[in-house]
């Protein structure tokens, strides 16, 4: 549960508690079921830093993250009555629909020969310093914490190649060419990371 | 998949499979992890999907790291958007209407009974039994059980949802077509067996015959009657005039006392008619017999007119 309740303070303000949150956001997303513009506003306001932000995280492109945040809240819009607030908070909603989108049109640039190169080693090179997590808006009102901390805290090495994965797409294969390790490595990394984040999350 | 490592630790897993041997388990070891979070490549991903239907190790590790990955969607840093993109959005999004609220749900199947859990948060995760092919949904119910009773991206279910409906309406139209398939050759099977034992019968050392002929009403029709030893015997008919709907042709052995029926006969298009014929004990070979038109269905003594004759020379 305490997973749960890490993810469920996302989008909230500081001494909000997450049943707060659920109360808010089963009436916002209600509201945008019946259509009301004012909702979608709302929902648009409490969460577009978040949306935006993983949207640049993962395309690296302003034009293409503005597309997807269009796609995003279309799909919020139109697939409003199907969330469930007891299932999940609307910002992880959110944030699902708009890494799936960002990864596939990362894919489809990718899969275009004469597109712009891809920004390599943007896992390194752009990764927030944990010591300067304020600038990156770590510890603002938005975020989760616990999972930045847990993430920041992580090796770099294990960092970059969770990151590579999640936020760029790339396959174990791509990762290990990008890095020029072996793909044994990777995946090792990989693993170790996530297990250092599940321990994190879990004793919180 | 050969390219991966198979040494692993099996420290936390828990093999409860005791079909799953350690040979098979081995390509798939340790890459629970890069599935969980989006690494495999589709082939790999493809493959261990089916590896996870029959491995509950695999699919404990799963898991446990899917609530990380989908906590990891948080882990970019929020931006500020421009300014500009608000109206753009808010103005093109709510020119559409959304989606209505009142849409009828699809009826419930046996597979909603999976998802039925999920508002139990201490229901236990059900681990389905291995199908054969598959794109991994069952396995995917379960594993999504984890992230809907920790409050984690619940919607996911809903996604689940739709893709098993859509699954299960292409489950039930390819069931609808192999019955109909087998239907069919279960039809040609019968009709082979029957063309087999006929051309058995007619082609047999000790095969007899008697003609029948066309009456004034079907003056072009003829048919042919054979029998062998065995009693078995087969009914020949060509030229058959088409009946109007609600009529049928009934075949008669012709008895002393009274005719006996021996079938009803639906020419095709060409007003060919063959059916295999069972002889009653009361029947004397070479036979009497008739065909006359009668109510579909037939009748149990003839009442329509006579099509065809055929009686032994004596």
């Amino acid at each position: 549960m305490l997973l749960g309740t890490l993810i469920d303070v996302t989008g909230a303000g500081w001494g909000r508690t997450p049943t707060d949150d659920r109360v808010v956001d089963r009436e916002t997303a209600q509201r945008m079921a019946e259509g009301n513009p004012e909702a979608l506003a709302a929902v648009y306001d409490r969460h577009i830093r978040l949306v935006f932000g993983l949207a640049m995280r993962v395309l690296q492109d302003q034009g293409d993250a503005e597309d997807v945040v269009q796609e995003v809240f279309s799909q919020a819009w139109t697939q409003a009555k199907r969330y469930d607030a007891t299932r999940g908070s609307v910002a992880s909603w959110l944030l699902m629909m708009s890494r799936s989108r960002a990864i596939d049109r990362l894919r489809s640039r990718r899969a275009k020969p004469d597109s712009a190169p891809l920004p390599h080693d943007t896992a390194v090179v752009d990764l927030p310093d944990p010591a300067q997590g304020a600038e990156h808006g770590v510890l603002t009102a938005e975020s989760a914490s616990g999972l930045r901390v847990a993430l920041a805290a992580l090796p770099l090495t294990q960092r970059v190649a969770i990151e590579l994965a999640y936020f760029e797409g790339l396959t174990q294969t791509q990762i290990a060419e990008r890095l020029e390790q072996p793909p044994g490595t990777v995946k090792t990394r990989i693993r170790t990371g996530l297990l250092k984040l599940r321990e994190a999350l879990e004793s919180e | 998949m050969g390219t991966y490592s198979c040494a692993g630790s099996k420290g936390q897993g828990l093999r409860e499979n005791a079909t799953m041997s350690d040979l098979q388990h081995a390509p798939f070891d340790e890459l629970a992890a890069l599935y969980a979070v989006g690494a495999l490549s589709e082939n790999d991903r493809t493959a261990f999907e089916t590896h996870l239907e029959t491995c509950l190790e695999c699919v404990s590790e799963v898991k446990s790291l899917l609530p990380v990955t989908h906590a990891l969607v948080h882990g970019a840093p929020p931006l500020d958007a421009p300014a500009p993109l608000r109206a753009r959005v808010l103005g093109q999004v709510t020119a559409t209407a959304p989606a209505p609220r009142d849409r009828p749900e699809p009826a419930a199947a046996p597979l909603d009974a999976l998802f039925s859990g999920l508002d139990e948060p201490d229901t236990p995760t059900p681990f389905v039994t291995p199908r054969r092919r598959g794109p991994g949904v069952l396995f995917w119910l379960a594993a999504s059980l984890l992230i809907a009773t920790t409050g984690g991206v619940g919607w996911y279910v809903a996604e689940l949802r739709s893709q098993v409906q859509s699954l299960r309406a292409a489950l039930d139209a390819a069931t609808r077509l192999t019955q109909r398939a087998e239907t069919q050759m279960e039809a040609a099977r019968a009709a082979t067996a029957e063309r087999e034992a006929v051309l058995a019968l007619v082609t047999g050392s000790d095969v007899q015959q008697l003609d029948l002929e066309g009456q004034p009403l079907a003056p072009r029709a003829s048919a042919r009657v054979l029998w062998n030893n065995a009693a078995e015997m087969v009914f020949i008919a060509t030229g058959l005039p088409s009946l109007p709907a609600g009529d049928v042709y009934q075949l008669w052995f012709v008895l002393p006392d009274a005719p006996v029926g021996a079938a009803l006969l639906e020419p095709d298009q060409n007003g060919d008619a063959t059916v295999m014929l069972e002889v009653p004990d009361t029947v004397t070979l070479p036979p009497v017999m008739a065909m006359t038109v009668e109510p579909a269905g037939g009748v149990p003594a003839p009442t329509g007119d006579l099509y065809l004759l055929g009686q032994p020379t004596r």
